[in-house]
């Protein structure tokens, strides 16, 4: 079948989430800004507040750290129960079922920009940035999209054979979060959860992007290696795992 | 020289269904036949006899167990034609979202929207979210969508019985003058021969996951058959309202 087809289904499949998630909302697509701000304002106010962190503009450090997890987490929230939420689509034509998990990523991937535009002039005003550092950035995006692609390929074909995998990924995500140094750094993490860190490749991203707007100034290699290790691992096997059970879905649903 | 459309080799399907006694269900046994290129084909059999499942492999969206398909061409399947439409989504937007799902591109579907949308004669509804419509009307889109579709094999599950009767026999006529205006081949299924007996030359039969070829005439009998139960029902059952 023609690319160009492909081409226009995928958009098509984007265009058509993104107008359903905002449909018959008074603020429209001003939410994918609000819901980013609500968040870092709720968490910075207890963490601020309560627990008196010592992070310099810790709202605008929460908010970096803010950015790439919700893509993870919501993309990885939403794709992991779209192949048996979309059972129709995939009982009535034979398109290419990456579509579904792809069509949500690049929806999050938007939101993902559109916070990142309203993010980087205050990083701009508020930290040095330095421009070999910033390469760093595009690179960490590049690692997020990775990971996130490879990790909701292989949550959302085990969900189809197992339907408790979309439990346990709901359940887990919460835990995960304060797992991942978002309201912290890894050098305040305590000794006991470090090891932690090197086994959540989530940590290496926010750690790398951080790094790369010149927020923290230093970073783990190590950190970043193993964490890097793992996201090719995940992503290797993601593919793997949709590849090989994607001809039986339609036989599971 | 005719060429092969569709060519099935020795297929079966197997499904694991756990309330099954040793957990297995062959849906299709052994099933051979090969289609040419610009046939007419029907396929005939009761509800559970397998239709959809060899339907779904000639269309690629579900492997056989056993056996090979070939197929030349694009083949489309046009089954349970409202399941695509999103009840949130326009008219308009419900049209592009399921002309792709039926193989078309955007360019294409363009062209054809005014065409699509005379077809399913709904007006101004095409701007209306689906939820709105009747389900008259959402059957009479789906089908406007489906068979604007360019396509080599095109099979036809089951699509006659939605649809007041003025718009069924308008379904008839478009299925007839996609046959002869362009050179595809159809697959036309149901449960009743006598609504797909003017679509097709060639019928194969199919029961309990077994498919045989029959003969066009001796599918008379099975329409005069099914015609005299039918009547004679609905006779009972009109003689007991009116005492």
């Amino acid at each position: 079948m023609p690319s160009r087809y492909h081409r226009d289904f995928l958009l098509t499949l984007v265009q058509k989430e993104l107008s359903l998630r905002y449909r018959y909302t008074w603020l429209g697509f001003l939410w994918a800004v609000i819901n980013p701000v609500l968040q870092m304002l709720s968490l910075g106010m207890v963490f601020k507040l309560f627990t008196r962190v010592d992070i310099d503009h810790y709202f605008l450090f929460l908010f970096i750290g803010l950015i790439p997890w919700n893509f993870f987490s919501q993309s990885l929230h939403q794709v992991t129960p779209i192949i048996i939420a979309k059972r129709h689509l995939l009982t009535k034509s034979n398109f290419p079922k990456e579509f579904l998990p792809l069509s949500l990523i690049l929806v999050n991937l938007l939101h993902f920009f559109v916070a990142m535009v309203i993010a980087l002039p205050l990083v701009t005003v508020n930290y040095e940035l330095s421009w070999s550092k910033l390469l760093f950035v595009p690179l960490s995006l590049l690692w997020l999209v990775g990971l996130t692609g490879g990790l909701s390929l292989l949550t959302s074909a085990a969900t189809v054979y197992f339907r408790d995998i979309n439990f346990v990924v709901k359940n887990f995500l919460p835990l995960w979060f304060y797992m991942t140094p978002i309201l912290y750094t890894q050098d305040i993490t305590p000794a006991l959860l470090q090891p932690l860190l090197y086994l959540n490749p989530m940590a290496g991203v926010i750690e790398l992007m951080r790094f790369g707007l010149s927020i923290t100034s230093t970073i783990s290699l190590d950190l970043v290696g193993s964490n890097l290790l793992i996201s090719c691992l995940i992503c290797i096997l993601g593919w793997y795992v949709f590849q090989k059970s994607k001809p039986y879905f339609v036989d599971k649903l | 020289m005719s060429q092969i459309a569709v060519k099935l080799d020795k297929i079966g399907k197997e499904f694991h269904i756990s309330h099954v006694e040793n957990g297995s269900f062959w849906a299709l046994k052994n099933v051979s036949l090969k289609i040419n290129k610009g046939e007419r084909v029907g396929l005939i059999g009761p509800n559970g006899a397998g239709k959809t499942t060899l339907l779904q492999i000639i269309a690629g969206i579900t492997q056989p167990t056993t056996g090979v398909v070939t197929t030349s061409g694009r083949v489309v399947a046009l089954m349970d034609l409202e399941a695509g439409f999103h009840p949130d989504l326009t008219g308009e937007e419900n049209v592009y979202l399921n002309g792709m799902l039926v193989g078309m591109n955007e360019s294409e579907i363009k062209q054809k929207f005014k065409q699509i949308v005379e077809f399913a004669d709904i007006g101004q509804f095409i701007k209306a979210p689906f939820y709105t419509y009747s389900s008259g009307m959402k059957f009479r889109l789906a089908f406007a969508v489906a068979i604007a579709s360019e396509c080599d094999v095109m099979i036809l599950d089951e699509i006659f019985l939605a649809g007041d009767f003025e718009f069924q026999i308008k379904t008839l006529k478009a299925i007839k003058n996609l046959q002869k205006k362009r050179e595809i081949t159809t697959i036309i299924c149901s449960h009743a021969p006598a609504f797909i007996w003017n679509l097709a030359d060639s019928f194969w039969g199919i029961d309990g996951g077994i498919v045989v070829q029959k003969k066009k005439s001796s599918l008379l009998e099975d329409i005069d058959q099914k015609h005299d139960v039918w009547t004679k029902a609905f006779k009972i059952d009109y003689e007991s309202t009116t005492k």
